[in-house]
């Protein structure tokens, strides 16, 4: 077992008599891109602000890098970098002149600042106003911001929000990275399954505050894996004689549902039927998406 | 501390705080200079400087006072307001730096730069009596009284606005304070000099006469209370420290 970077325990958060965030247990493990998956106003913001310190917890613990937010708030947040939401700046000043404000505070090297301009391919904006920039400028800016004191766990939420797909596609890119070229653990939120599936190795869903599932990516695929779909003239018949034979079968309508199907199974048991004197009309591989599984678990409600 | 008050510096890059801090006092001079130039014969008393330095003193002490306290508004609120436009509260205080220091550095940052303003102030009010030949009875002390006992005892009007300025993000809240506390500090002066003894029993329960009341001059006679200079500091300590424990416990959204 890896070690784990961002740990709660039964985190709530109510407003007013409504709860937020419901007895969240989050395990963020070293190294991984976390994906943190759930519909608009799921408490995903909610959940990030308080594991930044911006909000506290109605109840339930936080802990990151193996310390208390409650107690050890700056020495998580040395090595933390984040972007919250919509982007953050200050207008009046140049690009560069936001990052020299953080580097600053964060007392990093005025260097450091030229090298996150060019990871997030700003070096040609450095000298313009931000309030000229456009959104996907914004939230690069923001990304080198919080790239900017080295940090070891990145918390993103809504990263690509309003990026243009060459804007998304980019910083897909660069939160792909992370881990493997700079060791950063990162934590993404989104609303859009597609994105998460793109760069995630683990993901959380949540929904009305609630986590609903959490594994690797892997674990949530298997669930996707392919069932093999059969129409025979006579089901009820056929699927006994197939369970004689050792398949697991049930019966969906006319239909004979079989999981955990290769090609060399699939070809044997229409061979096998067709000997046995049914008729097989048709025979397909039926592959549910992820977003199918991800609508059963937040609900066709849901919006996506 | 330090880094928090560099940070907070070059964020002021390109805005008009800097340049309030000149103008305010400028303004203040100017308009003054221009009085004593348009009617020279009618103000000034040849050979009696005692009483032209005095009635120097009245003029500018005049000015000042409604623009230190509607100065204060404006430059705390855009300072605060440099935080609020584009939302960067969530950004700085996701930063590892204590909300004490944040805070503190903009409070340090107002009364230092209005320390510049006060400083201004009385220079200019040297000019002014030097340039129109004011050469006796140069009166060093009451001059800087007049600048820095009203800056001092303005304090506890800084840390409100500065408190209300930072945790409320419309700032027609505290410009509207600001413009009400200008009025007030205003009524302090008509009442003078009968009415100082009325007022002692409800001013100090108003921090927004303090200025007024720590250096005033009327009928070119300076009355100085020093009172009201620590009266100026003590709230001012205390509502740093309240605002500060406000702005601690702040849930950013």
């Amino acid at each position: 077992m890896s070690e784990i970077i961002i740990e709660t325990s039964n985190l709530t958060r109510k407003y007013g008599t409504k709860l937020s965030v419901n007895q969240l247990n989050l395990r963020v493990p070293k190294g991984s891109i976390y994906g943190f998956l759930g519909p608009n106003g799921a408490g995903k913001t909610t959940t990030i602000r308080m594991l930044l310190g911006l909000i506290r917890p109605t109840s339930g613990q936080i802990r990151i890098f193996n310390q208390e937010i409650a107690k050890h708030r700056i020495n998580i947040l040395r090595r933390t970098g984040s972007l919250v939401e919509s982007p953050s700046y200050y207008g009046h000043l140049t690009g560069y002149d936001n990052l020299h404000v953080v580097a600053k505070l964060l007392k990093v090297p005025v260097k450091r600042i030229d090298e996150v301009l060019e990871i997030v391919r700003l070096t040609p904006a450095a000298k313009q106003t931000v309030k000229g920039y456009s959104l996907g400028m914004k939230q690069r800016l923001g990304i080198a911001t919080a790239l900017l004191g080295n940090p070891d766990l990145l918390i993103l939420d809504e990263p690509t929000n309003g990026l243009d797909p060459a804007g998304i596609h980019e910083i897909r890119a660069l939160i792909k990275d992370m881990p493997t070229q700079h060791g950063i653990t990162v934590v993404v939120s989104s609303h859009l399954l597609s994105e998460i599936d793109q760069m995630a190795t683990h993901v959380g869903i949540i929904d009305h505050g609630q986590l609903l599932f959490q594994d690797s990516i892997g674990k949530l695929r298997e669930q996707s894996a392919p069932l093999l779909v059969i129409k025979v003239d006579k089901p009820d018949e056929a699927q006994q004689w197939l369970q004689a034979n050792g398949y697991q079968v049930i019966i969906d309508g006319d239909l004979l549902q079989l999981s955990n199907i290769d090609v060399e199974t699939t070809k044997s048991i229409n061979k096998q039927l067709f000997q046995a004197g049914f008729s097989v009309y048709h025979i397909k591989e039926h592959r549910r998406s992820l977003e199918d599984i991800f609508l059963d678990y937040v609900g066709k409600e849901g919006s996506l | 501390m330090k880094s928090a008050l560099m940070s907070d510096w070059i964020k002021m890059r390109k805005t008009w705080i800097k340049v309030l801090v000149i103008l305010g006092p400028f303004g203040v001079i100017t308009l003054n200079a221009l009085r004593y130039l348009q009617s020279y014969d009618a103000i000034v008393k040849p050979g009696d400087d005692a009483f032209n330095w005095a009635l120097l003193i009245q003029n500018i002490s005049h000015l000042l006072m409604p623009s230190l306290i509607l100065g204060i508004a404006l430059l705390t609120s855009l300072l605060a307001g440099l935080e609020h436009q584009g939302q960067a509260w969530k950004q700085l205080l996701a930063l590892p730096v204590s909300r004490v220091q944040i805070y503190m550095s903009k409070f340090i940052w107002v009364t230092g730069l209005l320390a510049i303003s006060a400083t201004l102030c009385a220079v200019g009010t040297f000019g002014i009596g030097f340039a129109f030949g004011f050469t006796t009875h140069i009166p060093w002390v009451q001059v800087l009284q007049e600048c820095y006992y009203p800056y001092f005892a303005a304090f506890g009007i800084i840390a409100i606005q500065l408190c209300l300025s930072l945790l409320i993000a419309n700032q027609s809240f505290a410009i509207t304070l600001g413009v009400l506390g200008m009025i007030v500090s205003g009524l302090t002066n008509a009442l003078a000099p009968d009415g100082f003894n009325h007022a002692e029993t409800w001013a100090r329960w108003i921090p927004w006469t303090y200025p007024s009341l720590s250096a005033i001059t009327h009928g070119t006679v300076q009355h100085i209370h020093f009172i009201y200079v620590i009266y100026g500091l003590v709230v001012g300590a205390a509502m740093v420290v309240l605002g500060m424990a406000l702005f601690v416990r702040k849930e950013v959204h």
